[in-house]
C-alpha cells in the first residue's frame, strides 16, 4: 500500500500515526521520534506544527490538540479521538503473520509455552485481516535441531552435531559451540567454534542431520575461544584460495543458470554463442562436480588441472557402466 | 500542500468523533479547510474521501432517517478505524514486535516498520522475552509476496513472466491459492486455466514483477491441498534405481522412497520427476553412484560421460 501512496498521503498517514504514538510515549525527544518514523528532525517538527492546527470542529483552543515541543521533548493532550493506533493493513498483518511463523521455529526448548501465544495471535490475525491460511513460511529446518542449537547458544554450552558436507559428500560428527544464527539468500546458517577443525566454521542448518546435548556437568562453560572479530568476518569469504575458472556453455538451461548463479551474465551475452564466462569458486571439488552435473552442456576451459580431473573422472565413472 | 493534509486530518477527526452521520453541508460548514464555490467544495470532498480510502480508512455512508432517505451522511466507525486484536498482554506485544523485526532489510520491511510503530502506540509495556538475538533475512524475499497474498485472499489472477527450463521467458496468467517456502525458496501454487490444472512456480524464477489481474469468483481453492507433499512427493509412479556407496549421497537419500542394504552399497528407489535432473544428480556424485534403471537414464548418463570426455580431452 505505502509504495503507491503520494507524498501528501504518506504525510497524512504519518500525522495520524504520530498522535497515538505520542499519546503512549509522552515526553519523547524529537530526535527519537524522527528515528522511529524514519524521517528528519525538521520534518517531524513541521509535522508537529501541522498537527497543532488540527482538532475537532470549532477549532478553538478547547478543541485543538494540545502539543508542546519547544523544549525538544514532545507531549500531547486533548487528542482522545485519535489516541488509538490505526487498524492493521493487509501488508502489515502479513508481515506479522509470517514473522510469527518464523519466530515459532526458533523458540528455545525451555520456552515452548510461547507457542500457544503465537498460535492464538496468528488465529486472531488471520481472522481480522483475511490473510489466507494458505500462506506459509517455514525454513524446513529440523524441529529437533533448531531449538537445541538455540538453547546451546543461550547457555553458551557445547553440542554435538552430525553434519553433511555437500562438496565432499561426507558425514561427520563434530562437537561445536554455536555463536550466532543468521539467514542469507534463504538459507539458515550457524556460526560456531568447531572442535574437530579447531576453528570457527559456518554450518548450514539444514545440513545438520541431528544433534545432541553433550554430557557436561552443570555450570561447566564451553572451552571455545572468544571469536576474533576481524578473522571472523573473513572466514566465510576469504579472498585467498579463490579459484578462477572459465566455462563455455553450448546450450543454456535454467538448471545451469541456477547452478552457477549466472542469470544476469547470460542475459547480457544473449547473442553470443558459445557463451564464455569467467567465474570464481572456493572449491576445486565443487567446480568439478558442477561441470559434471551439467552433463555435456558445460565445458571447463580453465584451469587445466581441474579440466584434466574432469576428463579422468568421466572416464572412471564411464568404466562403472561399461565394464 | 500542508493545508490539504491539515484538512484530511481534521475531516478524519470530525468523522471519528461524531456518533451520528454528518451531512455534506454540515461538513463544509464545520470542518476547517473547505472553501470556494459549492462545486469546488464538492470536488474537494470527493477527492478527500478517495484519499482516506487509499489510506485504508473506511467512511460509512448513511442517513439520519431511515424512512425519508434524504441527504446522505458520513462518519467513520471507531471500531473499524482502530487496531483491534483484542486485549494484548505484554508478552503478546513482544512476540508481535519480534515477528515484525524479523523483516529488517527484507521484503516486507516497510509494512513491518509501520506495524512496529503501531505496536509501540498501544501503550502496553513490552515484556522482555529472553530469546537469543537473531538477524533474519527471510527466504528469497520478494516484493511480490504481498501482491500474491492479497491476490489469494481476493481470488484474483496474477500475471508474470516465468523462466522455463530452457531459459526462455514465458508469460503466465494463473490464479494463485497458496504460497509457501520450501528449502530456501518461495513457491506459489496456482490454478492454470490454460491446462485446467494446478501448477507450482518458484518465485525466484519470475522475471520482473507480479501484477494482479482480474477477480475470479468462480474459482474454488482445491480442497485438502498439501503444499509440502506437492513439492516433495512426485505424482509419478515410476522409480529409478540408484546404487549408492555407504555414507555417501545424502542428497539422493533425501529423495529415496526405499533403501535396501547391499553391503558396501545401498540400493535406493527414487521417484522420477525429471530424467535430466536425475542425470545431473548421478553425475554430481561421481563414482559413488551407479544407476541401474531405467535404461533410458543409463543411456543418457553414458552419452553425457562420453561427450564430457571428448570436450575435456
Amino acid at each position: 500500500m505505502s509504495k503507491s501512496l503520494s507524498a501528501p498521503l504518506l504525510r497524512t498517514a504519518r500525522l495520524l500515526d504520530l498522535v497515538p504514538y505520542l499519546h503512549a510515549n509522552q515526553g519523547i525527544s524529537i530526535k527519537r521520534l524522527a528515528d522511529e518514523f524514519g524521517v528528519s528532525q525538521s520534518q517531524i517538527e513541521s509535522d508537529l506544527t501541522t498537527l497543532w492546527m488540527c482538532g475537532l470542529p470549532g477549532y478553538t483552543p478547547l478543541e485543538l490538540m494540545d502539543l508542546e515541543f519547544e523544549s525538544g521533548f514532545v507531549t500531547i493532550r486533548n487528542a482522545i479521538t485519535l489516541a488509538k493506533p490505526r487498524k492493521i493493513s493487509f501488508e502489515e498483518g502479513l508481515a506479522l503473520l509470517l514473522g510469527l511463523q518464523l519466530l515459532q521455529q526458533r523458540i528455545p526448548s525451555d520456552r515452548q509455552d510461547l507457542n500457544e501465544d503465537i498460535d492464538s495471535l496468528s488465529g486472531r490475525l488471520s481472522l481480522t485481516l483475511g490473510v489466507p491460511k494458505t500462506v506459509r513460511i517455514s525454513n524446513d529446518l529440523n524441529p529437533e535441531v533448531v531449538p537445541r542449537l538455540i538453547q546451546s547458544m543461550k547457555g553458551s554450552t557445547d553440542i554435538e552435531i552430525v553434519y553433511h558436507s555437500l562438496y565432499s559428500d561426507n558425514i561427520s560428527t563434530r562437537r561445536i559451540n554455536p555463536q550466532s544464527m543468521y539467514e542469507e539468500s534463504g538459507r539458515s546458517y550457524i556460526k560456531a567454534f568447531c572442535y574437530l577443525s579447531n576453528s570457527y566454521r559456518v554450518f548450514r542448518v539444514d545440513r545438520i542431520l541431528s544433534c545432541k546435548d553433550l554430557d557436561i556437568p552443570e555450570g561447566h562453560k564451553s572451552e571455545a575461544p572468544i571469536p576474533n572479530m576481524v578473522k571472523d568476518g573473513l572466514s566465510k569469504h576469504s579472498k585467498n584460495g579463490e579459484i578462477t575458472y572459465v566455462i563455455e556453455i553450448a546450450t543454456v538451461t535454467r538448471d545451469i543458470a541456477e547452478r552457477f548463479g549466472i542469470h544476469t551474465i547470460l542475459q547480457e551475452k544473449e547473442n553470443e554463442a558459445p557463451k564464455v564466462i569467467e567465474l570464481a569458486s572456493f572449491s576445486h571439488l565443487w567446480i568439478e562436480r558442477a561441470v559434471l552435473a551439467s552433463a555435456s552442456d558445460v565445458e571447463l576451459s580453465k584451469p587445466a588441472d581441474i579440466r584434466q580431473d574432469i576428463y579422468d573422472r568421466a572416464k572412471s565413472v564411464l568404466n562403472l557402466y561399461t565394464s | 500542500m500542508s493545508r490539504k493534509i491539515e484538512r484530511l486530518v481534521n475531516l478524519t477527526i470530525a468523522l471519528l468523533a461524531t456518533k451520528r452521520f454528518l451531512t455534506k453541508s454540515e461538513i463544509f460548514r464545520t470542518v476547517e479547510g473547505y472553501e470556494g464555490s459549492d462545486e469546488t467544495k464538492e470536488r474537494m470532498f470527493e477527492r478527500d474521501k478517495d484519499d482516506l480510502r487509499a489510506l485504508g480508512i473506511e467512511i460509512e455512508v448513511g442517513s439520519f432517517d431511515p424512512v425519508f432517505l434524504d441527504e446522505a451522511g458520513y462518519r467513520i466507525d471507531q471500531a473499524s478505524y482502530q487496531m483491534d486484536l483484542g486485549i494484548l498482554t505484554p508478552k503478546e506485544v513482544s512476540l508481535l514486535s519480534l515477528a515484525a523485526q524479523s523483516w529488517q532489510g527484507a521484503a516486507l520491511d516497510q509494512p513491518a516498520h509501520q506495524i512496529l510503530i503501531k505496536l509501540r502506540s498501544i501503550g502496553i509495556p513490552v515484556d522482555e522475552l529472553e530469546l537469543p538475538a537473531m538477524s533474519s533475512r527471510l527466504a528469497n524475499s520478494s516484493e511480490d509476496i504481498a501482491t500474491i497474498s492479497s491476490a489469494i485472499s481476493e481470488k484474483s489472477s496474477i500475471v508474470f513472466h516465468y523462466r522455463s527450463s530452457d531459459f526462455q521467458n514465458q508469460i503466465r496468467t494463473v490464479i494463485p491459492f497458496a504460497l509457501a517456502t520450501h528449502e530456501g525458496f518461495w513457491y506459489v501454487a496456482c490454478f492454470d486455466p490454460s491446462v485446467e490444472n494446478v501448477r507450482i512456480f518458484r518465485l525466484d524464477r519470475i522475471s520482473g514483477h507480479v501484477s494482479k489481474g482480474s477477480i475470479n469468483n468462480q474459482f474454488q481453492t482445491p480442497a485438502n491441498f498439501d503444499f509440502r507433499s506437492a513439492l516433495t512427493q512426485s505424482q509419478s509412479n515410476s522409480v529409478a534405481i540408484f546404487d549408492v556407496r555407504k555414507a555417501k549421497g545424502q542428497l539422493l537419500r533425501n529423495l529415496a522412497v526405499s533403501v535396501k542394504d547391499l553391503g558396501e552399497w545401498d540400493q535406493l528407489e527414487i521417484p522420477i520427476v525429471s530424467l535430466e535432473n536425475l542425470r545431473s544428480l548421478a553425475l554430481w556424485h561421481r563414482e559413488d553412484v551407479i544407476v541401474r534403471s531405467p535404461n533410458q537414464l543409463i543411456e543418457m548418463i553414458v552419452d553425457s560421460l562420453k561427450k564430457i570426455m571428448v570436450a575435456h580431452e
